[in-house]
């Protein structure tokens, strides 16, 4: 630290204190010396303006990418307040497990403490050791033979066909024919006429009327 | 002669001069190669629909029972096989044998006419004979790789089927239809 800066911080202590010696009312500037401020922001020149300024404008040119004023630094943003207090039923949640707590650490203190090598052992120690291990799965097999298994079934009534002998019933062996199947009507067959004249004849015959 | 046989003689009439022929019930049929008729019948299976085929079974049922002595239901077993079979000779469906598998009732037919592969158009024809000579709907399963047909209610035949495509015999598909679970 400079003794600039150490003169400085010092002024500020100073300026502090006084503020803190001064009465609660002090702090606020009456209402009219707001006013007059307003009024006339060059009366008080050191007071901050309190005149609205334009806003700057932005401008996207490339140019001003460069940002040549650094920016401020980024406000922490402040969080909103947690209630830390119990809610009801934590308070009686709270109550139950001390009492709870209370009884254990009695019984505890009344029990005799055993030796427990596993528990009394380093956590480390405990870690390093290999884990159990596991017994090698053997490969599926079926247990007993497909043939054995059917062997094991209870046996089951085979649904053999019954023995049943066809009872064959033959039809009378036919009698002779007194006269043949067939039965000629006529046995000459009409003259066929195949002249021209006869089939133009037939076929007018033949035109529906 | 008696009336316990079917009489063949006079079947069909054969009218050269107006180029037709008629049975003895008057229904005008055609005669058809064997190799004209399966390719009709294959394009009829693969559509799914067998109507034509069960119906020319029904006719069938309806020539037989009208050769009858009696209602089919009041004769022997022997004595209406023997008249469908007859029938069916006639129209060369191939030779048609009844057995009894316990409660099942089973057709056999031989000399069948190579049409379709699974043989579902016999089936769909004995089904139109045996319903028309049973008087109730009844339906032909054949059974895989046999010449056999087993006579089930319509309800279950596609269980039925799927059984014998799947490789049943018939004596197991009897077992399974005479076990108390099917019924």
């Amino acid at each position: 630290m400079t003794q600039l800066q150490l003169d400085k911080l010092s002024a500020l202590l100073l300026r502090v204190q006084e503020n803190r010696r001064a009465p609660r009312g002090a702090r606020r500037p009456a209402a009219n010396v707001v006013a007059r401020a307003v009024a006339n922001p060059a009366a008080t020149p050191a007071a901050p303006s309190l005149v609205e300024r334009p806003a700057p404008q932005l401008t996207l040119a490339e140019d001003d990418f460069s940002d040549k004023t650094p920016a401020p630094p980024p406000v922490p943003m402040r969080r909103p307040s947690i209630d830390r207090r119990a809610t009801p039923l934590e308070m009686a949640v709270a109550g139950e497990l001390e009492q709870q707590l209370a009884a254990a650490s009695e019984a505890r203190a009344i029990a005799a403490p055993q030796a427990d090598a596993r528990r009394d052992r380093d956590v480390t120690e405990v870690r390093r050791e290999p884990a159990p291990a596991r017994p090698v799965r053997e490969p599926m097999a079926p247990l007993v033979e497909a043939q054995s298994l059917q062997a094991l079934a209870p046996p089951q009534a085979p649904i053999a066909p019954e023995l049943i002998e066809p009872r064959i019933i033959e039809p009378d062996p036919p009698r002779e024919i007194a006269r043949p199947i067939a039965q000629v009507m006529s046995k000459h067959a009409p003259p066929v006429d195949a002249t021209f004249g006869a089939m133009l004849k037939r076929s007018l015959s033949l035109r529906p009327h | 002669m008696t009336d316990s046989q079917f009489d063949p003689g006079g079947f069909f009439q054969f009218d050269l001069a107006h180029g037709r022929v008629r049975t003895r019930g008057g229904a005008r049929v055609l005669v058809l190669a064997e190799n004209v008729l399966a390719p009709l019948i294959v394009t009829a299976v693969q559509s799914g629909d067998l109507t034509a085929i069960r119906t020319l079974g029904s006719q069938l049922g309806s020539i037989v029972s009208q050769s009858l002595p009696a209602p089919a239901n009041s004769l022997a077993p022997q004595v209406v096989v023997s008249f469908a079979g007859s029938v069916m000779s006639l129209y060369g469906w191939g030779r048609l044998r009844l057995e009894q598998w316990g409660g099942a009732l089973v057709i056999a037919v031989e000399g069948l006419p190579p049409l379709d592969e699974d043989n579902l158009a016999v089936a769909a024809l004995l089904g139109g004979i045996f319903s028309t000579l049973c008087s109730a709907e009844v339906a032909c399963v054949p059974i895989a790789r046999t010449t056999k047909y087993i006579v089930v209610d319509p309800r279950i035949a596609e269980q039925v089927w799927a059984w014998s495509k799947s490789g049943d015999n018939l004596a197991t598909i009897a077992s399974k239809l005479s076990s108390p679970e099917a019924s």
